[in-house]
């Protein structure tokens, strides 16, 4: 068989799939970074080419500044406790055949459900006065607090509903991984002397799941960078900005203040942001390959 | 310059097959009659007046085929969509149109011009019901793009039980600030967790219901001609200091718009300001739990004063012009919308103020309707104070809007005096005003 004739029918397989990357991916991508050398207003028929001036404005923008310090805490706060959490799920579930099915779908469910539905149970739930959390403060003799409302406390309590949202994915990937870790190490190292819970885990569990930790906290860090959807349907980067985040900003900017070059710019330096975040985990996961 | 290629072939692509798909059934049925595109806005509230108002429109007009498409669900989308139409040359004949984004409008040039429509009509459009005040609506620096549909304005919702608990009267709320805030501050202290009152400093209320307060001391927003607004001065730090003694004196709480709107339906607030538009929502979430009514918006000044309008405006669109058939269907609905009739089923259906005076003197329509609905007749009182939604000009104008809220919000949770947040907002407004 001649080599050259199999790349060809290779590329005619891959070509739909390259194809749609294209039309849907590369394709609007560049769009994005065209429209960010620009000045177009969504719906305008004239369109200036305005060079970098997009990109300069970005650091005295105020509004900017604010929604990438709160993104940066939101996912300082979600994602180590959502996989620290996730990983005690696993062990939790895995540790006891009891109750195993019923655990982990009751911890996956956050993340099959709709955010925007749950926002709403979200903010009945936190409800200044009338809501079953603050109820249960008073109950307990503390003072009610104003979770989503007050600019000190908000971000903290979108990262709370983040973590409730997320440790349950990290959990399944968990549980992924620890299935992947042979059972006869355990009994290796029983027959050794160590077969405390402790040393089982610091010796076998938490080294072999290495791959599958990097991979889940850099997930966890992805998609702690995307929330949206909590912040749009419930507190819109209020109060006073204490919850703007990159993601809704842009959504803001571009759609409802139609200024699309400056979302587009706005687009770039988080696509960069992420890439560079998703090239330090290849890297990363590129040197532990060889342990799995 | 035109627009960059690889959005632009995907949007004719999706529009395309869009239009493929609309444009099957039609030629299936080889109807001759021109086609007019209608969409709304608001389809929970809008839905059954525009039902019915297609109904008789078919019945009257059938040489027209009128097709609606599916309904925004609130302004902002509205627009939105409406943008992204018009660069793909798909928008509706016909579309709803916020108040707050009738320069947007003009500014893209998505409408046609109606002054010529009117005066073709001659001296019956005025006679026909739509007054200057009522055409002045739809205006944008003079240009006639648009005729107003629905209409809504501020007023104070109450809950009666709470008022007379406090020793007030539900019939005669006081019709000033200081008496309003009194008692909503009497009614903040009949027992813990209570709230006095609620006026919404953020989301679509927040912005417009300041405009009402600046023009409720008979202030200005904007000065014609001028680069800079106008709220600086003391009608200005009149309303920013409003916002601190309605939490001082009026016991407002400092929590989210959402979160107060369930705490006045759970019979735990006073009074909540907002637009007559939530009348209907108030009504279905209230049912019997207390005794819902509505009150004057407070005004301080009486002569000069005036209250700030919200609503839609029926707007023909380019696309509409490129057919005189369709334009002149086109029209023939606009009027028919915002007309009398139009005004008597949105009245009926969906609350609102009535647009077209007329109405209100048929004895076929209104005339009558509001005697035993004392909710919706307060808004009715009301309409000789109307003021217009001010649009900020230029390409910030809706982020002014966003910012203005930033700083009440700024003077609620006292973070920031008023004089000091007022005179922040207004540094910073004047930045996003064109120079």
């Amino acid at each position: 068989m001649k080599r050259p004739s199999t790349a060809g029918v290779g590329l005619l397989f891959a070509a739909p799939a390259m194809f749609g990357l294209f039309l849907f991916v590369i394709g609007p991508t560049l769009a994005v970074a065209v429209m960010s050398l620009t000045d177009w207003q969504l719906g305008a028929s004239e369109i200036g080419f305005v060079g970098l001036d997009n990109y300069r404005a970005l650091p005295g923008d105020r509004v900017f500044r604010t929604a990438l310090a709160n993104t940066l805490v939101y996912a300082g706060l979600v994602t180590p406790i959502s996989v620290a959490l996730g990983l005690g799920l696993a062990l939790l579930i895995e540790a006891s055949p009891l109750g195993r099915g019923f655990f982990r779908a009751a911890f996956f469910l956050p993340v099959v459900t709709t955010t925007v539905a749950m926002a709403v149970v979200w903010e009945f739930v936190l409800h200044p006065s009338l809501g079953p959390a603050n109820l249960m403060l008073r109950a307990l003799g503390f003072a009610p607090a104003n979770f989503l409302g007050d600019a000190g406390s908000v971000l903290a309590t979108l990262a709370a509903i983040g973590v409730w949202e997320n440790a349950g994915f990290n959990m399944v990937l968990f549980l992924a991984g620890l299935k992947a870790i042979p059972r006869e190490l355990y009994q290796a190292a029983a027959v050794d002397g160590a077969d405390r819970a402790w040393e089982r885990f610091w010796t076998i569990t938490f080294p072999l799941l290495g791959p599958t930790m990097l991979f889940v906290a850099v997930i966890a860090l992805l998609r702690s960078f995307k929330v949206f959807e909590i912040v749009a349907a419930i507190t819109q980067g209020g109060p006073r900005r204490a919850s703007e985040v990159l993601l809704f900003t842009i959504y803001q900017e571009g759609f409802s203040f139609f200024r699309i070059g400056h979302a587009a710019a706005l687009t770039m330096v988080f696509l960069c942001g992420l890439l560079v975040l998703a090239l330090f985990q290849i890297r990363l996961l590129g040197r532990r390959v060889h342990y799995a | 310059m035109t627009l960059d290629r690889p959005t632009a072939t995907r949007r004719s692509v999706l529009a395309g097959a869009l239009a493929l798909g609309l444009a099957l059934p039609a030629t299936a049925l080889a109807d001759s009659r021109p086609e007019l595109v209608v969409q709304y806005t608001f389809a929970v509230a809008f839905d059954p007046a525009f039902e019915r108002l297609k109904e008789t429109f078919q019945r009257e007009n059938p040489d027209v085929r009128l097709t609606f498409r599916a309904p925004h669900k609130d302004y902002d989308t509205g627009i939105q969509a409406l943008l992204r139409e018009a660069v793909t040359g798909d928008m509706p004949h016909v579309t709803y149109v916020g108040l707050n984004h009738m320069r947007v409008v003009k500014e893209r040039g998505l409408a046609v011009e109606l002054a010529p429509l009117m005066k073709a009509e001659g001296s019956t459009f005025e006679a026909q019901g739509w007054t200057p005040p009522l055409q002045a609506l739809g205006q944008v620096d003079g240009q006639q793009l648009g005729l107003p549909f629905a209409m809504s304005m501020g007023v104070v919702y109450s809950n009666a039980d709470l008022v007379r608990r406090a020793g007030g009267d539900p019939a005669a709320l006081p019709r000033d600030w200081d008496g309003l805030l009194a008692l909503a501050g009497r009614i903040g202290k009949l027992e813990s967790g209570m709230a006095g009152m609620y006026m919404p400093w953020t989301g679509a209320s927040g912005a417009w219901l300041f405009q009402g307060l600046v023009y409720g001391v008979g202030g200005q927003i904007m000065r014609p001609g001028e680069k800079k607004v106008a709220f600086d001065g003391k009608e200005g730090k009149y309303a920013a200091g409003l916002y601190r003694r309605m939490v001082d004196d009026g016991a407002m709480p400092d929590i989210p718009d959402q979160a107060a709107r369930q705490q006045f339906m759970a019979g735990r607030m006073g009074f909540f300001l907002d637009s007559i538009s939530r009348l209907s929502n108030f009504e279905r979430a209230i049912g019997d739990r207390f005794e819902l009514r509505t009150g004057y918006y407070p005004l301080d000044n009486r002569e000069a004063g005036g209250l700030v309008t919200g609503g839609n405006a029926a707007v023909i669109t380019r696309s509409a012009a490129k057919d005189p058939k369709v334009l002149a269907a086109a029209w023939r609905w606009l009027k028919f919308t915002t007309g009398p009739r139009g005004t008597n089923e949105v009245i009926r259906h969906v609350g609102y103020v009535p647009v077209n005076v007329l109405a209100l003197e048929d004895p076929k329509l209104l005339k009558g309707y509001f005697d035993d609905r004392p909710r919706h007749r307060t808004a009715v009182e009301q309409i000789g104070l109307v003021r217009e939604w001010f649009q900020f000009p230029g390409p910030n104008g809706v982020k002014i809007n966003d910012t203005i809220s930033e700083y009440l919000q700024a003077i609620v949770d006292k973070s920031q005096t008023p004089d000091a947040a007022l005179a922040a907002m207004v540094r910073e407004v004047n930045q996003l005003l064109p120079r």
